[in-house]
């Protein structure tokens, strides 16, 4: 089964003041299937945002390319680009900020539609429904919501142009706790019974390991590991994603103290530099670290970008 | 010997007196010296209003209609603004969730830790300089001589919440009250700054009142929690009894649907609903309404019931396993 997405070899950088080059982006390559979770983690700065961006069209990469279903999509063709777009939908961190306070709940869902001039095949109270919304909820604008019911509200419009990948963007961090749940569970529905891919940005890897199937691990515009989720949470090859796991809060009171220190803050960006970008915060780095890019390299079901992983 | 804060029989209330909405309901809680609580809920629970309130923090229109507040001994309630000076920064120490809206965009981090300093025992700002290079060394800032002259925007997230924490201890207070501290940072630099709070407390025998709504900071740093709900408390207990075995079903169902680093995907346990905001509680046990094992009896105010070491207000402690949920119920919150 051909991919539902696939990226390669994508890489973006930016001019910024000084002269100086900022690579957000730096030779990324995966894909996506129908009905899976892949989702990226890293801290911010890393290139996530960057790279749904590139995936979904709305920026274009300096080199790479973007297939759907086994297509190459051209850059310079925008029905193609068009296309891609309403393939893809984005369902952000803060629902507050992604509904205009104007439209009600109805309008904000209905407005995918009225732009593409498409009647769906799903109505409003359909797509209400698909979320888990009462139909009378309809008629409310979004301050009269609850911050997970406005999350509702946002993957029903996200649902109207009947997407084949979601981009996730941080899509419960800023829900209550006993709300998260919640919206993970309908999340995991929704991908059942549509067979949507989704592609999660999640900085939690608690969440990410209870949700995801796929996970690439960035860092400074890389992806220094990828494979099954299991395999990455609990035989973690690369350092740095050893290290994002033990910034996990353990969770059983008593094992407090006693995990691996984290150290320093990611390298910037515009640094040029030789060799792994990790290094600098590495407890294993050595001088070909310092020297030589790591490349892609399989063990096993995962790969990983490090000299020194076995 | 005197607990580092000890609040009791807490209301707070905001808005039209003859109609007020009320926030904090009867909340009492106790710091007890060089321990850590956490104090754990979600919006509109009540926990930041408590710990604003307590500092004489919580801003206009809010007011304390009854109960007392004491740091060290010191009451805070009804305390003149000197008093309160005096205690803020002194005897309490705080730090909030956004490091860029405690710093002072326009002055560099060195000068003002000094002026914290400076605040409380007087001298003028250069003869504070050694002290400053100290505080921020102890917050494992990197380079700690030429750091006091960079501004804020110079510096990391991380690096800006460590300042921030350095201030509050300007002083070397006894008790560190911090609002959710590491909400806003990256998980690896969240890790980080938790080892700066651990050190601060439990290396010096400090105490710490810890506002947040994760689960997991609690588990790491503190000795005790208290979960709060619409308004009260509605458990209290040492955080490893309370995490093994939850008396309340609100703490049950946080615990439930936190997800934890395992392999494979799974569903988690939701609870139905969502929490509900002040001048909507429900009568009785406010939780009743998303309660799985909620009776009859969950009409009229639960009892507090003591256990081993802590306390819970609910008719059914101890009982009941949290059942899954159907979409549309879920999509009631």
């Amino acid at each position: 089964m051909s991919p539902v997405i696939a990226l390669e070899g994508l890489a973006k950088g930016y001019d910024i003041a000084g002269g100086a080059r900022l690579t957000a982006v730096d030779d990324v390559s995966l894909t996506i299937a129908a009905g899976e979770t892949y989702a990226l983690v890293g801290e911010s700065g890393c290139g996530k945002s960057t790279l749904a961006r590139m995936a979904a069209m709305l920026t274009a990469p300096d080199a790479g390319q973007v297939s759907w279903s086994g297509q190459t999509v051209s850059q310079q063709r925008r029905s193609a680009v068009r296309a891609v777009r309403d393939h893809t939908q984005f369902v952000f961190q803060d629902p507050a900020a992604a509904l205009s306070p104007r439209l009600t709940v109805e309008e904000a869902v209905s407005e995918p539609l009225r732009i593409r001039r498409r009647t769906g095949s799903r109505s409003v109270a359909d797509l209400l429904d698909d979320v888990g919304l009462d139909r009378s909820m309809g008629r409310r604008y979004p301050r009269e919501l609850s911050g997970g019911q406005r999350q509702r509200v946002v993957i029903a419009r996200a649902l109207a142009l009947e997407p084949k990948l979601l981009v996730l963007d941080e899509p419960v961090a800023s829900l209550d706790v006993s709300v998260q749940a919640q919206v993970l569970n309908l999340l995991a529905d929704l991908q059942a019974e549509h067979g949507l891919a989704y592609l999660l940005i999640a900085h939690d890897l608690a969440v990410v390991s209870s949700v995801a199937d796929r996970i690439g691990v960035m860092y400074l515009g890389q992806i220094v590991e990828e494979g099954p989720a299991g395999d990455v949470v609990t035989t973690p090859r690369h350092p740095y994603t050893q290290m994002l796991i033990a910034s996990v809060p353990a969770f059983v009171p008593g094992e407090r103290g006693e995990r691996p220190r984290v150290v320093g803050d990611p390298a910037s960006p515009t640094e040029r530099r030789t060799g792994c970008a990790f290094a600098t915060r590495c407890a294993f780095a050595t001088q070909v670290c310092l020297d030589v890019a790591p490349p892609r390299r399989e063990l096993g079901d995962v790969a990983v970008r490090c000299h020194h992983a076995s | 010997m005197t607990a580092a804060l000890e609040i009791d029989d807490l209301w707070v209330e905001a808005g039209d007196p003859d109609d007020p909405l009320v926030l904090v309901r009867g909340v009492s809680l106790t710091v007890a010296a060089a321990s850590v609580v956490g104090l754990v809920g979600e919006s509109g629970s009540g926990k930041t209003v408590t710990c604003m309130a307590s500092l004489g923090l919580a801003g206009r229109g809010v007011r304390i209609t009854g109960g007392s507040v004491r740091a060290q001994g010191i009451e805070l309630v009804g305390a003149d603004e000197r008093t309160l000076m005096r205690v803020r920064g002194g005897v309490v120490g705080t730090v909030f969730q956004d490091p860029l809206s405690s710093l002072n965009p326009l002055q560099r981090i060195g000068d003002q830790i000094a002026e914290a300093v400076m605040l409380h025992h007087g001298g003028r700002r250069r003869s504070h300089h050694a002290r400053v290079v100290e505080l921020l060394a102890k917050v494992g800032v990197p380079a700690p001589e030429q750091r006091a002259r960079a501004y804020p925007h110079e510096l990391s997230g991380g690096l800006r919440q460590r300042v921030a924490i350095a201030m509050a201890l300007a002083n070397d207070p006894a008790l560190l009250v911090a609002d959710e501290p590491t909400t806003a940072l990256d998980v690896t630099v969240q890790a980080q700054v938790l080892d700066v709070i651990r050190s601060a407390t439990r290396d010096e025998a400090r105490s710490a009142l810890i506002v947040t709504h994760d689960l997991g900071l609690v588990a790491e740093v503190a000795d005790r929690v208290a979960v709060m709900y619409a308004g009260q408390i509605v458990e209290e207990g040492p955080v490893a009894s309370v995490f093994q075995d939850p008396q309340h079903p609100y703490t049950r169902g946080l615990l439930a649907s936190r997800p934890v680093l395992a392999a494979g995907r799974r569903r988690l346990g939701a609870m139905v609903g969502r929490p509900p905001l002040p001048g909507s509680w429900p009568a009785g046990c406010a939780f009743a309404p998303r309660c799985p094992v909620a009776t009859g009896a969950c009409g009229e105010a639960p009892p507090i019931r003591t256990s081993d070491q802590g306390w819970s207000r609910c008719w059914h402690p101890g009982s009941g396993e949290t059942t899954a949920t159907s979409r549309a119920e879920e999509g009631a919150a």
